[in-house]
């Protein structure tokens, strides 16, 4: 199979985070609930992994690293412990579910939503539009830094400042940029939070998230047992043990652990750069189809390794099945993000997206290119 | 040469002294704390001997504070920072 949905989990994994995950099932106990070897190994499998994301990050602390089931539940707690009653808060128009579900879920607390709109790929008209509504009024904003259906990268730096110009806090999702795309918290003013999942770009297993919590604070969702300071009757004040409630999933973080530390060896702007060559030449293959609408920025000056795309006169899922059938995996519909299928005009039919990983080779893309081509004198 | 601990409620805070003092040449290791040291209850401790405290005092000044208590043979008594 030729796996071309690396947005939704990378499926190809180093052979190190599979080692250490089965390792870590062998050996690692409850980290935090004993003194003997077992527990020792869980708690410094937990610290080599919240150290190795706190350097990729730039993040000053491994104790600001807090590990999350998934991007969704990092994003929850950042939007629990940022959005107070009656907040106005502004969304980018390309926002994943796991940002908009749980802000519109507060809508009984009197949270206002204002998307701020923008066309696809222009990151300036995109950065207007925010300044007038922060001029307008709002309490905190929350931006995708890579929309998940067209790889949209968002200019989430530009955002940084402008929301410390005006004082508002910001969160930031980063479930398409970890790994894949630089991200460097240590210049963030006004970056409060930044969620992403450890399954994506950071090659991790699934079941694993990360929530950097870059003002040292934060509000749990969840409340239980931290295996320390345990004749309180609430959650410790200090981090990472107030967001971590519960036992962690010591064996994928033993595998993420490994997932960061090859990204980090093969660096994100080689990854980066490496990505991009091949969705150029997606692009380079398809782009004279006639029966085919790319959908990609100029000379991908603000686009990663996603891209969407439509067959004319065929409906997405029609043709993400008949991909299927001749062993290329995609994604079609609307990718649990409306708003950015609104905001591209895309919302009628949603697109067909591909998403590729360190791991997709050129001679994949390749196939991939033909078979499409192939799939358009077929389809009617 | 006696014990000395540098108590710590979480496990996390417990690592980052314990990466700290590495990285300042002191070797030491994370353990549960006797008794008394932390009322809260459960919690670590980041050991170290006796002839490392000047420096690790040293260490918890610049980093923000921190506790250290040594064996003083009958229990453990509290340094000043």
């Amino acid at each position: 199979m030729i796996y071309l949905d690396n947005a939704a989990t990378t499926l190809r994994k180093p052979s190190c985070v599979i080692r250490a995950v089965e390792k870590a099932m062998r050996y690692a106990a409850n980290a935090g609930r004993g003194g003997y070897s077992g527990a020792g190994l869980s708690e410094q499998i937990l610290f080599d992994c919240r150290s190795a994301a706190a350097e990729l990050f730039g993040v000053k602390g491994a104790d600001k690293v807090v590990f999350t089931l998934n991007a969704t539940h990092a994003l929850n707690i950042a939007i629990n412990s940022v959005i107070q009653p009656k907040m106005k808060v502004l969304i980018s128009g390309y926002e994943h579910n796991a940002v908009s579900r749980p802000l519109y879920a507060r809508y009984l607390d009197g949270v206002k939503v204002t998307v701020v709109r923008g066309e696809l790929f222009e990151p300036e008209y995109f950065l207007y539009e925010l300044e007038k509504e922060l001029e307008r009024g709002a309490d905190a904003v929350c931006c995708t830094h890579v929309s998940n259906v067209f790889g949209y990268i968002l200019p989430i730096e530009r955002v940084d400042e402008l929301c410390a110009r005006y004082g508002v806090p910001l969160i930031i999702d980063a479930s398409q940029s970890a790994g894949s795309v630089p991200l460097n918290c240590s210049e963030f003013k006004a970056a409060q939070f930044v969620g992403m999942p450890g399954h994506k770009g950071l090659l991790g297993p699934q079941g694993t998230g990360i929530l950097l919590c870059l003002a040292d604070k934060g509000e749990p969702i969840m409340f239980g047992g931290t295996g320390a300071d345990s004749k309180n009757r609430y959650m410790p004040e200090y981090l990472p043990e107030r967001l971590e409630a519960g036992t962690q999933n010591v064996h994928g973080i033993a595998g993420l652990a490994e997932g960061i530390k090859t990204i980090k060896n093969l660096g994100v702007e080689n990854i980066a750069r490496y990505e991009k060559e091949l969705i150029k030449s997606i692009i380079k293959g398809l782009e004279l189809t006639p029966k085919v609408k790319l959908y990609y920025a100029n000379a991908l000056f603000c686009q990663n390794g996603v891209m969407s795309f439509n067959v004319r006169d065929a409906d997405s899922e029609q043709v993400a099945s008949e991909l299927e059938k001749m062993g290329i995996a995609v994604r079609a519909g609307f990718h649990c993000a409306p708003l950015a299928h609104e905001s591209a005009g895309t919302i009628s039919g949603g697109t067909v997206r591909i998403s590729v990983s360190p791991f997709t080779t050129r001679g994949e893309i390749g196939k991939f290119v033909y078979v499409l081509k192939k799939l358009t004198e077929i389809l009617k | 040469m006696f014990r000395c601990m540098i108590t710590s409620r979480g496990m996390t805070g417990a690592q980052i002294t314990q990466k700290t003092l590495e990285n300042s040449g002191v070797y030491s290791r994370i353990v549960r704390p006797p008794p008394g040291l932390l009322p809260e209850g459960c919690g670590y401790a980041v050991e170290i001997q006796s002839n490392d405290v000047a420096i690790a005092r040293m260490i918890l000044r610049s980093s923000g504070g921190g506790r250290i208590f040594c064996d003083a043979g009958d229990g453990y008594r509290e340094m000043r920072v």
